[in-house]
């Protein structure tokens, strides 16, 4: 972007984690509520942006070498999980899930199903980011 | 809720289909994103509308008074997603194509791409 | 019948092991491939007796769904061919081995040869119509192959899509006849075929599939008046034209018609347009024969009018006629390859083949000269080769035929012994100064000896007829009429009227010689059937271009505009036939005010984003389009494609603003003038599609899948959202397969935007 503006760059700082955390609720949340990888990984993906835009070029030179190895570590767990099952002697894809009761937080129920789903929000954020930022990098005029 | 919902789709896809049979090449992509909104209701439509509960259950099999159904729901969830792809995809080509030619007008980009 | 089995699959294992077996310069596979088809050879020859004395069959499933099976029939008539196809190929690809130089790519020519030798064995000795066409086509792809070996030539490659197009034609012809036939009966086997021959000939399609069926044969064996592709075949390799274009693949046409004769001749339109047809032929080839100067090109016109007079015989599926033909097949395979064979060693050895430029051959080659009469004699029926024989023969017949075709017949006759003299006495008695006479020399032995050994056949069939061949040309002539046929009493010395005509027509045949009456144009003009191809070819380029061109505009919109266009045609066609259901339900409950309140959003963003003025506002409008469909999805019970939708629409908005500075200014921002005929097209498509769209409503068949996982969901999959749980668990590879796509996408872009071409160098 051309000029900066400083209210923007200033809400950009504090809503950046907030968005983050919410994103994070919004993908462990995702199996039982509205939610999950998709959803929250295109949140993280608008934070990460609004944080691009913010804070104009200078600060991301290179940015998005990082998100386009996300799609590969995302596409790797989700095959992870998909190809996990086999290991155990199910079919391709079956997922599975316990309940486990930790300190503090109390009864809760983990799915590997989850484990997918973080393949999914990896590979939405870096799909996003990479995009975004390949278009953002340069300036306008510049070839 | 059908009456209106089918009106929307039948508006959206006009105007999307307008947008797409112009020469400018940022409207026709615009004019797909339109015409992706529509056929995502469609798609919604086709499952059958209603002021349902969300497809979320509450206990074991606990589902609320009318249910709706979750498969169109699902399959439009990917739709979007892969809708954002796509448009990611028309754009970059509009960019690429504009730098290349120097034209966004389609009616000039007959021929043009093969030099490159 | 085992034996033959093994005969028809030796080509084909030896095409497949040829590459690995030959050396690396090709030396040896000439000599590989040949003894592929000797071993077939000699497997025909060990089944023979056994096949004489009781024709059978064998069959293997193929494609048990249609009923099809792979099954391989013996008789006289397939053993005839067969003899032909690997006697004469083991002749022919012992003379190719000595005769391509190291310089051509021999391995690729024998390996089009065996699979040729394959695909015309699996022709004759087919059971069902449908494997029968399949070889019959691969006959025809390999003959286009080895038309074009030498593809670098323009005429070569021009010869090889003619005979393709014509020949691959008329089989597509002739397997709408078979198609045509195999629903009369109700099977494809031939030996089905033959029971029904009446129930086939009552049909009312019976005329149909006849002539469909012996328009394959006719273009297969260049029958006027599809003879012209025959004359460019001759731009192949020598050894290919004595193979293909003399001795066998123009054969398979004669196979044809003497394989469906019985059936087939009592349809009554069969017999009287294929003698016609041949006897046509059979003297046009000959007049056209007389005006070549190019060797080849001679003989290939004289292979047409031979290939006619076989076809006359065999239409008239009497036995006398059937004896005839079958012998005189045999010999035109003998003396026709050897004739071939022979123009090539001339090619080979005087770097010519222009009949005026040839220095005699009588003194500079003496030996290739004796062969050469041998032959032409046979050719023109004279004695004692087996040519006259046959000659008489078919005489016999002709005199019974009505007079105008008995003169057009005899004529012929005269013609064919004219231009035979040209071969036998013509080169011969050409002057020469001292210098040719310095400069050429005989042919080499590697050469000749195969030529010799076809005319040595040839002679013998002349002395020895009946004992050399006598129980297989029984046998043949029997399958060819379905009947029986009379032991043949085939000999030199008999008395009759036909020897009258025969005497005659060779001293007319050289009076036709001597006094030059059929002066040789150098320059021979084009044949009309040529022009014909040719105009038809040009024509159907030229109109496929423009017709191409007339909707291939190169400009998106025109595009859209006709896909659309046929949809909504279509799609109205089916209203009107299969009617249109307008009943599906309009909602559980009547809309409430505040929810067209609602739907108003949506309808003003997609018209914003039509009308706007700037870039900007488009966008705007498209995302204001996307965040009131997330309001919708909220109302119908559906927040988590409201959350997507919201999160999508604004990372989007962000993108088309990051994308858009970089695209010029939206055409000064006016859009284009409003299109009447776009609207129209845009408002039919939307209406359209919502009116599809109401109509499947009404159409739901059986229970939704919704059940299932509304049932499962927390009990298998432990999860109470069941939209995510679909999308992870139960549709958990949709989502993969989607994931893969987005991820290859964002790469895509990358790539385009960050990656440039290197630069050209200059």
């Amino acid at each position: 972007m051309i000029a900066r503006s400083v209210i923007l760059t200033t809400c950009a700082r504090i809503a950046y984690p907030v968005l983050l955390l919410f994103a994070v609720a919004l993908y462990w949340r995702g199996h039982n509520a509205p939610g999950g990888g998709f959803i929250a990984g295109l949140l993280t993906a608008a934070a990460i942006a609004l944080r691009f835009i913010a804070h104009g070029r200078r600060d991301r030179s290179g940015a998005s070498a990082p998100f386009i190895t996300a799609i590969g570590v995302g596409l790797a767990i989700a095959l992870t999980t998909a190809f996990g099952s086999l290991a155990f002697g199910h079919a391709f894809f079956t997922h599975t899930f316990g309940h486990f009761h930790l300190p503090l937080i109390g009864d809760v129920e983990l799915a590997t199903a989850a484990l997918f789903d973080l393949g999914v929000y990896i590979v939405v954020v870096g799909n996003v980011i990479t995009v975004v930022s390949a278009m953002t990098d340069r300036e306008p005029g510049e070839d | 809720m059908d009456v209106p919902i089918l009106l929307v789709i039948a508006v959206t896809l006009t105007c999307g289909m307008y947008m797409v049979l112009e020469r400018t090449l940022l409207r026709v992509v615009i004019g797909l994103g339109l015409m992706s909104n529509g056929v995502n209701l469609m798609l919604l439509a086709s499952g059958g509308l209603g002021a349902g509960t969300a497809p979320i259950l509450h206990g074991q099999r606990d589902y609320g008074a009318s249910p709706v159904d979750p498969l169109p729901q699902a399959l439009i969830l990917t739709a979007i997603v892969i809708g954002f792809g796509v448009t990611a995809l028309l754009l970059t080509l509009a960019y690429r194509t504009y730098q290349s030619v120097g034209s966004d007008d389609l009616g000039e980009l007959d021929g043009k791409l093969t030099d490159e | 019948m085992w034996g033959l089995v093994v005969a028809s699959l030796l080509p084909f294992v030896g095409a497949a092991l040829l590459p690995f077996l030959s050396k690396s310069r090709g030396d040896n596979c000439g000599w590989i491939a040949s003894g592929f088809i000797v071993a077939s050879f000699a497997a025909v020859a060990i089944s023979t007796p056994a096949v004489l004395h009781q024709p059978g069959a064998i069959a293997f499933e193929w494609v048990p769904s249609l009923g099809l099976q792979f099954s391989i029939a013996a008789d006289g008539l397939s053993l005839a061919f067969a003899f032909l196809i690997t006697g004469v190929g083991s002749i022919v690809f012992t003379f190719a081995a000595a005769y391509l130089g190291p310089e051509e790519n021999r391995r690729r020519f024998f390996c089009y040869l065996l699979i040729f030798a394959g695909a015309m064995l699996g022709v004759v000795f087919a059971a069902n119509l449908i494997s029968m066409f399949v070889f019959w086509e691969l006959t025809s792809v390999s003959s286009f192959l080895l038309i074009g070996f030498w593809h670098e030539r323009d005429a070569s490659r021009g010869g090889a899509l003619k005979a393709l197009v014509i020949t691959a034609g008329g089989g597509l012809a002739m397997l709408v006849g078979f198609i045509l036939i195999g629903s009369i009966v109700g099977s494809y086997e031939i030996a089905d075929i033959m029971a029904a021959r009446e129930q086939i000939a009552a049909h009312r399609w019976a005329t149909a599939a006849a002539m469909l069926i012996m328009l394959g044969a006719i273009t297969k064996s260049a029958q006027f008046p599809f003879h012209s592709w025959l004359p460019s075949a001759m731009e192949a390799p020598t050894p290919v034209s004595a193979y293909l274009h003399a001795a066998t693949m123009v054969k398979a046409g004669l196979y044809l018609v003497a394989r469906m004769g019985p059936v087939l001749s009592l349809i009554p339109i069969w017999t009287p347009t294929l003698t016609v047809l041949g006897i046509v032929t059979m003297t046009w080839g000959s007049f056209l024969a007389l005006r070549q100067t190019d060797l080849k090109a001679l003989l290939a016109f004289s292979t047409i009018s031979q290939l006619g007079l076989i076809m006359a015989m065999f239409a008239q599926n009497t036995a006398s006629a059937a004896t005839a033909g079958v012998f005189h097949m045999l010999n035109h395979g003998l003396f026709k390859g050897a004739l071939f064979l022979m123009v090539g060693v001339i090619e080979h050895e005087a770097h010519t083949r222009d009949l005026t430029k040839l220095a005699s051959l009588r003194s500079n080659m003496p030996r290739l000269f004796a062969v050469l009469v041998l032959a032409s004699l046979s050719m023109a029926g004279i004695p004692p080769m087996g040519g006259f024989i046959s000659k008489e023969l078919f005489l016999e017949e002709v005199l019974q035929m009505p007079w105008p075709l008995t003169v057009i017949a005899v004529l012929g006759a005269c013609l064919t012994v004219g231009y035979c003299l040209v071969l036998a006495i013509g080169l011969g008695l050409t002057h020469q100064d001292e210098a040719e006479r310095k400069h050429a020399h005989d042919a080499p032995t590697a050469l000749l000896w195969g030529p010799a050994v076809l005319v040595f056949g040839a002679l013998l069939l002349g002395l020895v007829p009946t004992f050399l061949a006598g129980g297989l040309i029984e046998s043949a002539a029997a399958a060819a009429i379905g009947g029986h046929v009379p032991h043949p009493h085939l000999t030199m010395f008999h008395l009759s009227p036909t020897l009258i005509v025969s005497v005659a027509a060779i001293s007319a045949g050289a009076a036709v010689f001597r006094f030059g009456w059929m002066r040789r144009t150098p320059d021979a003009p084009k044949l009309v059937a040529d022009r014909v191809y040719e105009a038809w070819l040009t024509g159907l380029e030229h109109n496929a271009q423009r017709l191409t061109a007339s909707y291939m505009s190169g400009l998106l919109w025109r595009y859209v505009t006709i896909i659309v266009c046929v949809g909504i045609i279509s799609m109205s066609a089916l209203a009107v036939f299969v009617g249109f259901d307008a009943s599906a339900p309009w909602g559980a409950r009547p809309a409430q005010t505040f929810e067209y309140v609602v739907a108003l959003i949506p309808i003003a963003a997609a018209i914003g984003a039509v009308v706007a003025p700037t870039r900007l506002a488009a966008i705007l409008a498209l995302g204001a389009s996307g965040f009131s469909l997330a309001l919708l999805f909220s109302l119908v019970g559906a927040p988590d494609l409201a959350l997507t939708q919201i999160m999508v629409e604004t990372v989007s908005v962000a993108l088309f603003l990051s994308a858009f500075v970089h695209l010029p200014a939206y055409r000064k921002l006016k859009p284009r003038k409003f299109q009447p005929l776009y609207a129209a097209v845009s408002i039919a498509f939307g209406v359209g599609v919502t009116a599809l769209l109401h109509h499947a409503r009404g159409q739901r068949v059986g229970g939704t899948i919704a059940d299932y996982f509304v049932e499962n969901s927390v009990e298998k999959a432990g999860g109470h959202n069941i939209v995510n749980v679909i999308l992870v668990d139960f549709r958990g590879l949709d989502t993969l397969g989607e994931i893969s796509v987005l991820g290859i996408a964002a790469l895509t872009c990358y790539a385009l935007i960050k990656l440039r071409p290197e630069r050209k160098r200059p």
